[in-house]
């Protein structure tokens, strides 16, 4: 991997935990368990579309283990990979089939299987499946908070490619 | 078509209108029950009649995961815990169906069936 | 559509493979039970009644094999009549200072039994046997003593008259005719035994019930307690509430289990040894939850005879080793507090607490 894009990758992990951490302390809006803003995705969008899968995976995997340490919320970090890795596996799959004027809609997909990633961690956990009942209102959350964090990323992307910052991530032919 | 943004547009609103009926529905149905059941990691810690009209207060405490539970006239509710999001205990009193979730906690007050509650005794003393 | 699809296989076989981790994690976490949790039970008839001992896992049927032989031969052992009673032979050597030997189990419960007497200031006694036989309670055989023989047996009971040897193992009587009985503590010493025999087989979860003396190990194989029902004295079909409790003795004792009537009125089993008379305090039955079997059997008596005013009061000094579920005459519910949180009634009940931190 060129120096470039190692920098680039360690940058946006910074960036991805520093936005993770100070959404941490943000208190939570509503009595539903599983609502957040997640902001840190914003970064992981950006990172999938110019450095790639591999390294947005990479980018991912560090926010989610070191934002649970640090944030002291060890006990999260199983339902952030769950519903982390889920959405960001299907994400991967279908960014190929949209523009990047339709980053949001990734984004918001990306969402709507987090949140059912992380119900199904908790079902599990929890051993009681009565949590599904909040399935519907997360996936009304993920469509908004997607879409929010959707149009974010997007935005980022085009301006930076449009001021030839960066460039949009091209798999090579082996 | 499945690609043009117009087309996801549609979709998502869709989508946002057909759960939040399925949310309104499934929050505001009556829970048919009286009986609330306390789970941790899946196992029943405690059932409590709520018809009895008693009130008390008691913690449940696990490898110093503390959550205070408070069982009055108005319901039961979480009134403290030590868990980082405090969700638990914003729920306020269990109402129709969204069970009242301590996630760090692996603690879950839902309704029960009434005949769980009534003939699960494992033995009688007495004569 | 987009370039290199193998890679993209590649990213997706890699990704799913990384998902299995947390999702194989939390699936792991959530079958984290005990080996199995199937449920063997056997019941047995012995001391009198019917004994059902349950234990779940994979090492339950040996270990209840185990505790049958064991309640068997405890039965024969300590039983008032038989044979091999070792009672019996103590009962029938009552020249008095002429001293029996006892075996390691009927030490331990002649020791515990002193001490209780003791503790309760009599209201616990062994020696009663001669009244309990005049009476007819243990022939079936009712009859109410006159007021002149209860007198006369009165002498002759009370476990101060016990000489009992610690060391040696041997108990003897101060006068004569003197017998003891200990059908009040044996069912106690006799739950005590099994669980140990559960534990040291290999078993985390039990429950057993010899005759309604009901004690527990662990909790139920998912984790939560056991519930264990008190019987309603008024209604012998129904129970006036649920302890939930988990590694505890739960044994009751109540005038109703064993009665006759005569003349319209009604005399049951239990006997205040002071006056020879079946206790009549206010109080119709008596539960204790507490973790020795034998205590739970013993106080069960105990405060059954003292009453209510002084059951509480001997709780308030004790309230460390056991609780208990008082039911008074009229039908009303005293709980101790340490049973607050874990006793669940379709009745309105009062709870008693102790002065010192509530």
């Amino acid at each position: 991997m060129s120096i470039k894009k190692l920098t680039m990758t360690a940058l946006l992990t910074a960036a991805a935990l520093i936005i993770y951490l100070i959404e941490v302390n943000i208190p939570s809006l509503t009595p539903i368990p599983g609502i957040k803003l997640g902001l840190a995705n914003i970064v992981s969008i950006f990172a999938l579309y110019i450095t790639g899968p591999y390294n947005a995976l990479c980018v991912l995997l560090a926010r989610i283990f070191l934002g649970s340490i640090f944030s002291g919320q060890v006990i999260a970090m199983i339902y952030s990979l769950s519903g982390g890795l889920l959405s960001f596996s299907i994400i991967a799959l279908i960014r190929g089939f949209f523009k990047i004027s339709q980053i949001w809609i990734v984004s918001v997909i990306g969402a709507i299987t987090h949140n059912i990633g992380q119900i199904i961690a908790a079902v599990i956990i929890t051993g009681t499946p009565e949590i599904t009942i909040y399935l519907p209102v997360l996936i009304i959350s993920g469509i908004i908070t997607g879409a929010f964090t959707g149009l974010a990323a997007q935005v980022l992307t085009e301006r930076l490619i449009k001021l030839g910052l960066a460039d949009l991530y091209v798999k090579k032919k082996t | 078509m499945i690609r043009t943004t117009r087309f996801w547009m549609v979709f998502f609103a869709v989508l946002l209108c057909i759960c939040g009926g399925a949310s309104w529905y499934l929050i505001n149905r009556e829970p048919g029950s009286r009986v609330a059941g306390i789970y941790q990691d899946g196992a029943l810690i405690r059932r409590i009649n709520l018809e009895d009209g008693q009130a008390f207060e008691f913690t449940i405490s696990k490898d110093g995961m503390e959550n205070q539970v408070c069982v009055d006239e108005e319901g039961i509710r979480i009134i403290r815990s030590n868990c980082p999001d405090q969700t638990c205990v914003k729920h306020g009193n269990l109402r129709s169906g969204a069970p009242i979730v301590c996630l760090p906690h692996h603690i879950v007050i839902k309704w029960e069936n009434e005949t769980d509650a009534i003939e699960d005794i494992d033995a009688v003393t007495g004569g | 559509m987009y370039k290199g699809e193998e890679k993209v296989k590649k990213v997706l076989l890699m990704l799913l493979l990384i998902c299995v981790i947390p999702i194989g994690y939390n699936v792991v976490y959530a079958l984290k039970q005990p080996v199995t949790n199937e449920k063997h039970s056997s019941e047995i008839f012995a001391m009198d009644t019917i004994m059902t001992l349950t234990a779940y896992g994979n090492r339950a049927d040996r270990a209840i094999e185990l505790a049958k032989e064991e309640v068997k031969r405890l039965d024969k052992l300590l039983s008032s009549e038989g044979e091999s009673s070792l009672i019996a032979l103590i009962n029938s050597n009552n020249n008095s200072n002429k001293s029996s030997e006892l075996n390691r189990d009927a030490a331990v419960i002649i020791k515990k039994a002193l001490s209780v007497y003791d503790e309760t200031r009599g209201a616990f006694d062994i020696t009663v046997y001669p009244l309990m036989l005049e009476w007819g309670f243990i022939s079936r055989e009712y009859k109410v003593p006159s007021k002149d023989r209860i007198d006369e047996l009165l002498k002759i009971i009370g476990s101060d008259k016990i000489i009992f040897d610690n060391e040696k193992k041997t108990v003897a009587f101060k006068e004569e005719g003197m017998a003891i009985d200990l059908g009040g503590i044996a069912k106690g010493y006799t739950s005590n035994s099994v669980i140990e025999i559960f534990k040291k087989a290999g078993v985390t979860s039990g429950i057993i019930s010899l005759g309604g003396n009901v004690q527990t190990l662990g909790t139920r194989p998912d984790g939560s307690l056991w519930r264990v029902g008190i019987q309603n004295p008024l209604d012998l079909y129904g129970n006036l509430g649920v302890v939930t409790t988990s590694e505890k003795a739960l044994i009751t004792s109540g005038g109703y289990q064993r009665y006759f009537e005569k003349d319209g009125v009604v005399y049951h089993h239990i006997l205040n040894p002071k006056t020879g008379m079946p206790a009549n305090e206010g109080l119709i039955s008596v539960t204790i939850v507490a973790d020795d079997g034998m205590l739970a059997d013993a106080l069960s008596t105990s405060l059954f005879v003292m009453g209510e005013e002084a059951a509480l009061d001997y709780w308030k000094n004790h309230n460390d080793e056991f609780d208990a579920v008082l039911v008074r005459d009229d039908g009303s519910i005293i709980v101790t507090a340490g049973l607050k949180d874990n006793f669940e009634s379709e009745h309105d009940f009062e709870v008693a607490y102790h002065d010192k931190d509530n």
